[in-house]
Parts: C-alpha cells; structure tokens; sequence
C-alpha cells in the first residue's frame, strides 16, 4: 500500500472515531471496543484453523449480546416483569447511535473471513476505518467488508468524482431537509391526533402517506449522503434503494428498500439458515426467521416485531404461490397489484411509526372507516395546501426522473441542473438554520 | 493530491458544521438565511410558519390564533379578576379591566380549516365578568376602534397595535375614565385630539416578533410612526429592572424622554416597538411636570402598555407600568399597591383573547 494511503486511512479512522466521539463521547469506547474485538477474532480465525469454529461462534455471541444489552435487555426485563411476579430491576441505557450498523458490520466482517471470502485484515487501523469510516457511520448503507477491502488498499480520487459525490451529498441533504423534515409535520400532526383520539379517515390516509413519504426521503437521503461523502473521499459504495415505492410486489419492494439490510439477512441468516435449497418446510421456516430478525433489528418494540412478521407472511405468501411470476404473466392484474402492494406498504409504515400496538390497530381502524372516527377535522386541506409543493415532488421524485434528465438533456441543459441543485443546497441550508432539532429516522436503529 | 482531498472533505464538513452552528446562535448573522427562508416560503405560497402556529391572513398579516379555553377556565379567571377588583374596593381605590382587541376578528381570513377560539373565549369571559362588580372598558367595542380598519389595527409582522389603534384606545380610556370620575383628565381637550399630535413615519423599518421568523420577504416589513405632541411637554422618565434598581433616567420633553431615537433612527436594528418607553419591559415611571392633576396611576399591562404609558402620562401627574409576563415585574402587586397608593389602577392581562393569569398567580 502506498504511503499517501497509509496516512490517508489513519487520518480518516481517527477522524471517523472523534465524529463518533462528538455525538456519543463515552460509548466511543464500545465503538473502540467492538474495533479491537472483532479485529483479534478475526486474526483469531485465520492463524487457529483449529478452534475457527469456537472463535466464529464467540464472536457473534459477543457481538450479538452486546446489541442485546444496549437494544433489547430494558425491553425484554419490561416483558418479564409484566409475566412474573417478581420483578428484576429495570436496566435503562441511551442506545448508542448507529450500533445496529456497525455491530453488523463488524460481524460480516468476521464471518466472511471465516467463510475465507476475504483474508484476515493485519493492520487494526484498515478494521477500524472500516468499522467507524464517518459517512455511513450511523444509519448506513451496512458496508460490506468485501465490498471495500479493495478500496482500502486502492482507490482513486478525482475532481470528476470529487464533483459528483458533491452533487450526490447535495441531493441526499435537500431530500432530507426540504422534503423529509416537511412530511414530518403531516405525519407527527396525524399520529399525535391518533393517540388523542380525534383522527379523522381522510386525514389517518395524509398523514400515512406522509409518513412513507417522509421515511423513504429522510433515509434515502442518509444514504444518498454517505454515498456521496464516499465518492469525495475515494470510497464506492453499493447503492441502499432503487425507487421502492416502484416495486411490483412485496419481495422486489425490498429488493428495492434499504439493500444493504435486506443483502445482510439474506448472506448471513436467511442463506446459512438453508434458504431455498433444502424443501419448502426448511424455506419458510428460514423466511420466518429472517423476517423477525429484521423485524426485531429496527428496535426494541412489538410493532417492529409484528412489521417483519407481516412482511415474512407476505413474503412467503408470494414465494408459495409464485405471485410476483404470475402478476408479469397476466397484465391485467400488474397495476392492480402494484396498488395493493403500496396500500401494503403504506399500512405496515402506520404499524412501524406507532408507538405501540393499539396505537397502530387504532390507526388502521381509522383509515379503513372501521374505528368510529369517521369525522374529518378541516386539517387534511389545510396541510395538504400547505405542502402541495412537497407532496407534488415528493411523489414525482418517487420515479427515476433525474436519472432520465441526466441521460436524456443535452450538456448544456445539464448546467441549468448543476445550478438548481447548487440553489437547492442554499436553499436547504436556510431550512436547517431557521429548523428545530430534527434527527435521522434511522440514527435511532 | 489525493490526501489533499480527503483533508479537504474534513474541511468542508467541520466548516460547515461550525458555520451552521454559528449562524443558529446568533441572530445578526442568521438574518439572511432567514430572510432567504422567507422568501422560499413566500414563493412556495406558504400560508402558515412556526409548525402551524402562525398563519398569514388574506390581508398580509401574520396572526396566532388561539385554542378553545374551557369553562372552568374562563370561570377561574373570571374570579380571579373580581379578587382583584374587590382588593381594590378595600382601599378605595378604582379598578378598570380593559378588554384585548382582536387581531382575528372572523376565521375567513384565516387558510381553510384554521380554528381561531380567541373571539369566543373573550366573550365567555366578558359574560362572566358581567355578573361582578368588575368595571370594564371594553375596547372592542369602542367607536374610535371601531373606525379602524381591520387590518390597520396591529402590524402585521408583530402582534402588537399599531399606533393609531394605541392612540385610539388611549382616547377611549381617557374619555371612558373621565365620564366615570370626573377629573378633569382633559379638560381642554387636547390631549385626545389627533390633531395635536405630529406623525412621524419610519418607512419599511419594522419587522415584528412574528416577521423575525420569516424575514423581509414573506409579507414585507411594517412602516413604523409615531406621534409626537405639537404642544410643549416636561417628563421624567425612570427604568427599573427586577431588583427595583433605577436603569435609566431621562428628562425633558414627550419624544426625548420617552422615545429611544438611536432605535429609530439604527436602520439595521428592526425592532423598532422597543423605542416606546426606551424598551423598558420591567416597570417605567413617568412623572408629568405640567400635569393638570395630581392623580397618580398604576397600569399593570403586557408590552401593549408602553406606548400606551407614554399617552396616559400626558393626562395625569405620575404613572406607573408593570408588565406581568414570565421573568418581567413578578413581585407582589398587592404589596405594590400598599406602597404606591395609586389613585387608579388599569388591568389589561389580555393577550390576542389570551386571558393570560400572571398577575392573579401573583397575587395569590
């Protein structure tokens, strides 16, 4: 590796760790931790064919107990206390931002160096710049250590590409700031009317597609800042959504969303679980784990639980009777279908945004007029006038129309775009300054 | 080179951290990022600002409405009012309760389905206090307010009067006191008489507590005047602070003891309310050298009292200005009264129909 890399990397993983350090200053050092950890278990593996087996298991009980004790133990001591009689002493700890992405980062690390995909990185510097690398830090893409090794040894940087993830930052930042934190308003507005009981059906539907809305903006445009962050600072990373909102069904919806996640469940639970290749029985009992899994990673929480049950079911439901194969058989019965997926999708966003249960069971009664809360309020035109800007471009925006104004405008229209993103940022800026405090949906996973 | 790079991405990005940071703390340098945001809003036609707290009118104006107070609210001030009222008959002393005017006086100038409870919530109120012995000046329904149009009643960036509608009431108190008491309050009649008063107007200047929100450019800024007695005037005028300690001190005539000119004449400085009673928001004190009587007046009221203060100061020997808000005058008023002995107290505690309860949570 070439010197400039060498002090490159080092520059970068310090800088990353004293990122981390600015928002959490003391769990850095379970970041720090988790660093040494994973890196000695993997050196562990390579050098002790013998025990890589005792090793592997080690380090994914370590891993996986501490997300349980920082994510789920309050929670789960909550449940037991409700069960039983007598009660442990509750355990309350602030999750540490981004600990689901990093441990499972750090844990396809060491699992592909078991797998010998990759061989076991010698220099702790290049696992921590891997583990703690700035941009996707927090909420993701879950890199792949796979996917960047390459990358830490060579990677190229150039103004082109330097002007590129300036652009790619621009996009994600303006997403988040003029679109997300917009969306909020509706969809905080129409949960908190729900839990006081006075939402009304027209409004339990703004506020639900608020909600999607605003989800699929606030982390697409995390996403689509890390990836340009990435690019400025040499690194590619693989993409995390590709228009979900487009899906034909429940299976490509998340082969669309949040990639990443989806990928990670797949090579590392749903695969090694057996997958597809060993009869339907082993298949939907493999789905059936994954999906809680998923479900569960998002939070300490019944309704994130029953969102990845909802979607394992409909998963399976399409996997046993081949639904996505035959609905681009039948034309008939492919806009029908899209549809209902998105209802789908809108309604399992209701089930995730919720505080609890019956909060979520409330507001779907609502919107299907079945909750007695049939009285609109005045506020769904109010709102929907006050964000027809955002609601028009945020649903616009849902289909790949800048890819297909890049490809299809001539060089010099090209310019124009490059001025409209750079006023975007001003633009985007003024919203952050004039804003209140408004966090990344994802940073709390 | 490439080093270069990454260094740079750390620049940018502390940069801009530290830029943003910044600019959130301080409000001169915020002001065109504001000013920007405004203008966004203005173009996206944006009819609300603050998360649906402040609305714009079909008139420009910026407005907040009001959530509906229940019964037993209205019904727990209302008491509190005549508590007041009959502390004040103890000591002989004439109490008024003067009524808010309404910056929303009907929801059609609000953005389709804006509830505005303000109207109602005053009205519960002045039915309740109609049973009491509380004597009211309800302002609301005074001619010379009534003569006003709407939308020249407050500014339309802040939720204070205009000066006309001060001026206006001032009138209506004067007149309202004087056909009640009977003390020669004006007996000449000039000091209620616009014409003896000079108006002076500082175009553009003025952007409101509400208007700071949105900058220049969502509904513009407010032109800013003042009227100024043609006739010879002598004041002392005095500031306090919390501690009862004398801040400020001026003598001389209406506009120089009263006005703070630097205010208005600093063309970057927008707020130009603070010039009434040199900003003072604890207590002011005015004594009137050529005052016709020697009545002494104590006027317990939110910011609507300063320039308020400054026309009633003209009709009587000395009065006094405590303002009840949060972290203002929040000493003991019946104390207060013990030690002043006022000859007549004004109470104005409401706030856009907001029947706010500080003084009574003072006095209690």
């Amino acid at each position: 590796m070439k010197k400039h890399l060498k002090l490159s990397n080092a520059f970068l993983c310090v800088m990353s760790l004293y990122f981390y350090a600015y928002g959490e200053p003391k769990l850095v050092v379970l970041m720090i931790a988790s660093i040494i950890f994973n890196y000695c278990i993997a050196l562990l593996i390579d050098k002790l064919s013998r025990y890589r087996n005792v090793c592997l298991i080690v380090s994914v009980i370590l891993n996986i107990g501490i997300l349980f004790v920082c994510k789920y133990l309050g929670w789960s001591i909550e449940i037991l206390n409700s069960i039983f009689v007598k009660k442990i002493p509750a355990f309350n700890m602030a999750l540490p931002i981004g600990i689901s992405f990093y441990t499972f980062q750090a844990m396809s690390y060491v699992i592909d160096v078991w797998k010998r995909v990759v061989p076991a990185q010698k220099n702790i510097i290049n696992v921590g710049l891997y583990v703690s690398l700035f941009p996707q830090l927090v909420a993701g893409p879950i890199v792949r250590y796979t996917d960047i090794e390459k990358q830490i040894y060579k990677r190229s940087l150039s103004p082109e590409k330097w002007g590129s993830g300036i652009e790619r930052f621009i996009i994600g930042f303006s997403k988040k700031v003029l679109l997300a934190d917009s969306f909020s308003v509706i969809a905080d507005k129409a949960f908190l009317m729900n839990s006081e009981n006075s939402l009304g059906i027209l409004f339990s539907w703004i506020g639900a597609i608020a909600y999607s809305l605003q989800i699929y903006y606030d982390f697409s445009g995390y996403s689509d800042m890390a990836i340009g962050l990435g690019k400025m600072l040499g690194f590619s990373f693989l993409e995390n959504f590709n228009y979900p909102y487009m899906a034909s069904s429940i299976t490509d919806f998340w082969r669309r969303w949040h990639i990443s996640l989806s990928q990670w469940f797949r090579d590392y639970v749903y695969i090694p679980l057996g997958g597809n290749r060993h009869g339907t029985k082993r298949m939907l009992v493999a789905l059936g784990i994954t999906w809680l899994s998923t479900g569960i990673w998002h939070g300490a929480n019944v309704t994130f639980l029953l969102w990845g049950c909802i979607y394992g079911t409909l998963i399976i439901l399409e996997k046993l009777y081949e639904i996505p194969q035959k609905i681009q058989a039948g034309a008939a019965w492919k806009i029908p279908y899209r549809l209902f997926v998105l209802i789908v999708i809108v309604l399992c966003w209701v089930i995730f945004r919720s505080e609890n249960i019956n909060l979520a069971i409330q507001y779907i009664a609502t919107m299907l007029g079945i909750s007695g809360m049939t009285e609109n309020s005045g506020l769904e035109i109010l709102y929907c006038l006050e964000f027809k800007w955002e609601l028009l471009a945020g649903s616009v925006l849902c289909f790949p129309v800048i890819p297909w104004l890049r490809s299809h405008l001539k060089e010099k229209v090209s310019y124009v775009l490059l001025f409209l993103e750079f006023l975007l940022f001003v633009v985007s800026i003024s919203y952050l300054i004039k804003g209140t405090y408004s966090p990344f949906i994802y940073f709390n996973f | 080179m490439k080093n270069f790079f990454t260094i740079a991405v750390f620049c940018i990005i502390i940069y801009m951290i530290g830029f943003v940071h910044n600019i959130k703390g301080e409000d001169y340098l915020k002001r065109d990022w504001i000013n920007l945001y405004g203008f966004v809003q203005n173009v996206l036609d944006k009819e609300q600002i603050e998360n649906f707290t402040l609305y714009k009118t079909s008139y420009d104006k910026i407005v907040s409405p009001r959530e509906e107070v229940t019964d037993s609210e209205i019904e727990k001030k209302a008491n509190n009012i005549e508590l007041i009222q009959e502390y004040c008959v103890n000591k002989d002393t004439p109490m008024y309760y003067i009524t808010s005017i309404l910056p929303i006086y009907d929801e059609k100038v609000l953005p389709a389905g804006v509830k505005d409870y303000s109207k109602i919530n005053q009205e519960k109120l002045h039915k309740k206090l109609e049973n009491t012995a509380v004597s009211i000046i309800d302002l609301q329904q005074k001619k010379s307010i009534l003569n006003i149009k709407q939308e020249n009643l407050f500014y339309r960036t802040d939720h204070h009067w205009t000066i006309e509608t001060c001026f206006a009431a001032f009138q209506e108190i004067i007149w309202h006191l004087e056909q009640d008491l009977n003390w020669g309050l004006d007996s000449q009649g000039k000091f209620t008489d616009l014409d003896s008063y000079k108006k002076i107007i500082y175009e553009k200047s003025f952007l409101g507590s509400y208007g700071v929100k949105v900058g220049e450019y969502y509904i513009g800024t407010d032109d800013f005047e003042i009227y100024i007695p043609k006739y010879k005037t002598d004041f002392i005028f005095e500031k306090y602070d919390a501690n009862h300690e004398m801040t400020m001190q001026k003598k001389g005539d209406f506009f120089k003891t009263m006005m703070n000119e630097e205010i208005l004449q600093d063309q970057g400085y927008y707020n130009k309310y603070n010039s009434f009673s040199n900003g003072g928001y604890i207590e002011n004190r005015v004594i009137n050298n050529n005052a016709d009587n020697d009545k002494k007046v104590l006027l317990i009221s939110h910011s609507y009292g300063r320039p308020l203060l400054q026309y009633l100061s003209l009709c009587f020997k000395e009065v006094r200005n405590l303002d009840p808000q949060e972290g203002r005058y929040n000493d003991d008023y019946f104390k207060y009264i013990d030690e002043y002995e006022p000859d007549l107290i004004l109470i104005m505690n409401e706030f856009e129909g907001e029947i706010t309860n500080e003084i009574v949570i003072q006095l209690n």
